[in-house]
């Protein structure tokens, strides 16, 4: 206590009077986020927008049973029914995508292994940041060099070798296709693009895998392998087929690149030598022959419908499973 | 402590009849910045419980960590002095972590449970070593009734682990730890993350435990030191102040740091 004068008013002793207290019911939400919350609905909406679009574009004229058939055939002279059958496509789609999906996935799971447990952090930063550049190259640059440069030698050298060896299992026996051109080459430049994205998941899911687990595997005599085979790949199983699917949903939507280097025939090819197609390709290079034939193009925005769908499954089975944009807390220990 | 005939540089250890089954001699563990074990010289007796104690920061998570050399994974410290296991250093070139751990188990603060089976966690230790099935199931049974577990769950082996309590988890780390028969078990705040009741059931495993390994206890909870450890070490700020009878440290403490410590003026 301060001795006070007599007759003074006593000045305010302490801090200054608190602020008057906020009552519990007044709102704190600032205005940010009455601003910034409806942001988060544009995604949803631009997907529900295009969608929307398309089914209005082509109002379903050739959804049917023919059109899950897996015929097509389109008279430009009008003389004979056309039949739009998208399940050709699909499965040729997948032909490609499926064991380029399988290849890329191998080569991932090896890259984010050796990155997260057993390169020095130098290396593995460098190894990072090649796989994704690899993912900065346009795809055009990706097929314009599969179509000049790989395609010649994949006809000389890597289809009669791919054949030599292994010609006995059913899909890759002859006959070769000498111009290089095919479902192969497709499958080799969807590699380079798929790789990207599954290894920066599964490197990401290996290293979300708790510390504390690696830990007490090594505490018993393990080795980073067998703490890598028995704990972290088994805690990450979900990230890792996440980043299967976000691969694969990749792999079915890529045009451009694929489209000059498949050759573009439609049909169901004999082996993986030979010329095809994909669903998103052949969307890609009739679209300028559609814009004479209205029949056509409405086939095809009713074909990108279902792409559209098949991508966003794909997309969400990913995210979900990888638990991209979730936190994924796998622990041991839920109290005493 | 200079001068006092502890810290003199010899493995301190009160007279044993038995040589040391793990011994630090002049151990130094520095990271970039500092330095958080300074020449700290210990030596433990087989199948007794040693407890290192002293206040949070002084280095006993680190010292420990270091005696079968879990130090390394990840940590960037440096270890210099030698840390020998039944007189050899298992710092030596040539020497494989894997096999030292086996020889010197771990058990940490919080249980950790792998995303498993109870019977597939305490057999996670003899799938590595690639043991027999008759081998396993036969271990796991024996080392869930050494950690005090079999009655419990011993009926329900393959329901996950991470179902069990808190304290049923610590004790089936245990037993993970123990299924690849180590001669050492390095326990770390075992009973930190426990209830009271569970802590208890933990600490009364440790009088069967020490009839058959050497443990060695960190612990910041003075009581259980003195409860359940033969001898007891006093480390403070990385050096390792008094080492001695359990009895002896608390009572008649010969460290002025060590009294003011085990009378709770600081810590």
């Amino acid at each position: 206590m301060r001795e006070v004068p007599e007759g003074q008013p006593i000045p305010p002793a302490g801090p200054a009077p608190a602020p008057p207290a906020v009552p519990f019911s007044a709102s704190r939400t600032p205005l940010v986020q009455w601003l910034l919350s409806p942001i988060a609905l544009i995604p949803l909406l631009l997907v529900a927008f295009v969608a929307i679009f398309l089914l209005w574009k082509s109002q379903l004229v050739w959804f049917g049973p023919s059109f899950f058939g897996i015929n097509y055939f389109f008279d430009p002279t009008g003389l004979q029914p056309n039949q739009f059958g998208v399940t050709l496509f699909v499965v040729d789609s997948l032909i490609v995508a499926l064991p380029a999906l399988a290849i890329a996935a191998g080569l991932s799971l090896a890259m984010a292994v050796s990155i997260v447990v057993y390169l020095p952090p130098m290396p593995g930063r460098v190894l990072t940041i090649l796989t994704n550049l690899l993912a900065g190259i346009p795809s055009v640059v990706y097929g314009i060099w599969g179509y000049v440069v790989l395609a010649p030698y994949f006809g000389s050298t890597v289809q009669p070798a791919i054949f030599g060896f292994l010609g006995w299992i059913p899909g890759l026996g002859g006959p070769l296709s000498p111009g290089g051109v095919g479902s192969l080459l497709a499958i080799f430049i969807l590699i380079f693009m798929i790789v990207p994205i599954t290894t920066a998941v599964m490197r990401e899911s290996l290293r979300s895998v708790p510390h504390d687990l690696v830990e007490a595997g090594l505490a018993l005599g393990a080795t980073q392998w067998e703490v890598m085979r028995r704990i972290r790949l088994r805690v990450a199983r979900r990230g890792l087929w996440g980043a299967a699917f976000l691969g694969l949903g990749r792999a079915i939507g890529e045009s451009v690149a694929v489209a000059m280097v498949i050759g573009a025939s439609v049909w169901i090819p004999p082996n993986v030598y030979a010329p095809s197609t994909t669903l998103a390709s052949f969307i890609f290079y009739q679209l300028d022959s559609s814009f004479y034939y209205p029949v056509l193009l409405q086939a095809l925005i009713e074909f990108s419908l279902v792409l559209l769908g098949l991508a966003v499954l794909l997309n969400l089975i990913g995210q979900r499973a990888s638990g991209l944009g979730t936190t994924v807390v796998v622990t041991g220990g839920n109290g005493p | 402590m200079n001068g006092s005939p502890i810290a003199s540089g010899a493995p301190a250890s009160p007279p044993s009849p038995e040589p040391p089954v793990v011994a630090t001699e002049h151990l130094v563990v520095r990271s970039r910045e500092r330095v958080i074990l300074n020449d700290v010289s210990l030596a433990f007796p087989d199948r007794d419980v040693t407890a290192i104690i002293g206040p949070s920061g002084c280095g006993k998570t680190t010292f420990i960590r270091t005696l079968n050399r879990m130090t390394e994974i990840g940590s960037g410290l440096m270890v210099r002095g030698r840390v020998l296991y039944r007189g050899q250093d298992i710092y030596a070139r040539g020497v494989n972590p894997v096999i030292v751990r086996q020889r010197i188990g771990m058990v940490f603060q919080r249980p950790v449970v792998f995303p498993m089976s109870i019977f597939e966690n305490v057999a996670f230790g003899l799938r590595i070593n690639r043991v027999d099935e008759a081998t396993v199931e036969r271990t796991v049974e024996s080392c869930l009734r050494r950690a005090g577990l079999w009655t419990e769950i011993g009926d329900d082996l393959d329901r996950s682990g991470l179902t069990l309590s808190g304290g049923q988890q610590q004790r089936l780390c245990i037993a993970r730890a123990l299924a690849v028969e180590p001669r050492v078990l390095l326990m770390d705040e075992p009973t930190a993350s426990l209830d009271p009741v569970a802590a208890q059931k933990v600490e009364s495993l440790l009088f069967e435990l020490r009839q058959n390994y050497a443990v060695i206890i960190v612990t910041h909870n003075l009581q259980q030191a003195a409860r359940v450890a033969t001898r007891t070490a006093f480390l403070y700020e990385g050096r390792m102040i008094e080492f001695d009878e359990t009895k002896r440290l608390f009572e008649s403490p010969r460290e002025k740091l060590t009294e003011n410590y085990v009378t709770g003026r600081f810590g």
